[in-house]
């Protein structure tokens, strides 16, 4: 089991696959079962990656801290290297999802209809930078 | 619009420019092979999923019955129809089937969810919907009474609420329609 874990086909591998697949299972699952058919909406899931990306950094961040309170810390110039680029990363990540969310907000949804998302502006697009974030996020926590 | 997006756009801009920054700045070293492997893994989750919505969407969501009178067999078929689209398994009944199914229909009946029966002029002089009703109603099922014409509903279901009432509207919606409200009331 360790050695699944700690393999690096771990990491780059089966977190991403197992964070698209359940995102996407989840949303279809929760439904009321006579309303079960696919729609855009289940594949939106640019927002929600962003989001696990986004707490992937804070648990990673609190980590680092922990990892360089702790006495006789082999790495500390390598944890505080990190953490003094950390939160200048969330606070922009987190300025960044504001953007994309009111961009989404106001250009992805189709006009006079109730709930349907565009498909560029409002699927696609969250969607890749989604992915592109949490691929970055997987990339960037050793 | 264009004036609302004028904000958020700048924002992005400024932390994706932040951001790359910090990139150069601090010499942070992005792998080329995890990210690929990590674009395969994502592609990999999109297939799972994709596999896994079209076995869940085959499955029907709901099993009905939907017992209806040979007279008014065109009206049942074409709402049995209109269900079905919903992915709804409907066991058309109709009194064609006579009277030594009683085991198949018991059986039926206790395996669906709700009992729809459509009451006429017809059907009050039909054994085959008591038989229907009495067979739901030991089964302790819920009996969805939709009246078509200008028959009263049997006094065995009076205290079911009747989904259609052909005396309140007309029927001029089309069966897809009655199924689309059926569906929602559920």
């Amino acid at each position: 089991m360790y050695e699944v874990l700690g393999s690096g086909y771990f990491k780059d591998f089966i977190v991403p696959l197992v964070s698209v697949f359940l995102t996407i299972a989840i949303k279809v699952v929760s439904r009321r079962d006579l309303f079960i058919s696919p729609t855009r909406d289940d594949f939106a899931i640019g927002f929600d990656l962003l989001t696990t990306s986004l707490i992937l950094l804070v648990m990673y961040s609190s980590k680092l801290a922990i990892d360089l309170q702790s006495k006789g810390s082999l790495n500390a110039e390598f944890c505080q290297k990190k953490l003094q680029i950390l939160p200048w990363i969330i606070t922009l990540a987190i300025l960044f999802v504001w953007g994309l969310s009111s961009v989404v907000r106001i250009w992805g949804w189709q006009n006079n209809q109730n709930r349907i998302l565009k498909l560029w502006p409002g699927v696609i697009i969250p969607l890749m930078i989604g992915v592109a974030a949490l691929l970055l996020t997987v990339n960037f926590i050793e | 619009m264009a004036k609302k997006l004028i904000l958020p756009i700048i924002s992005m801009i400024i932390s994706v420019t932040g951001l790359v920054i910090i990139f150069f700045k601090y010499d942070i070293g992005f792998q080329i092979t995890p990210l690929l492997i990590g674009c395969f893994g994502v592609f990999t989750g999109f297939l799972l999923a994709l596999t896994f919505v079209k076995i869940r969407e085959k499955k029907p969501s709901l099993n009905v019955i939907l017992a209806y009178t040979f007279s008014d067999r065109e009206i049942g078929d074409e709402f049995a129809q209109s269900l079905e689209k919903y992915r709804i398994k409907v066991l058309s009944e109709t009194e064609r089937l006579g009277n030594d199914k009683f085991e198949i229909e018991n059986q039926e009946i206790r395996n669906a969810q709700y009992v729809l029966v459509l009451i006429s002029e017809h059907s009050r002089k039909s054994h085959y919907i008591d038989r229907i009703i009495s067979l739901s109603k030991s089964n302790s099922k819920r009996i969805i009474p939709i009246v078509l014409d200008q028959a009263e509903v049997p006094k065995s279901i009076s205290k079911y609420p009747i989904f259609f009432n052909h005396k309140e509207k007309n029927l001029d919606e089309n069966t897809h329609d009655l199924a689309d409200q059926l569906i929602h009331a559920i």
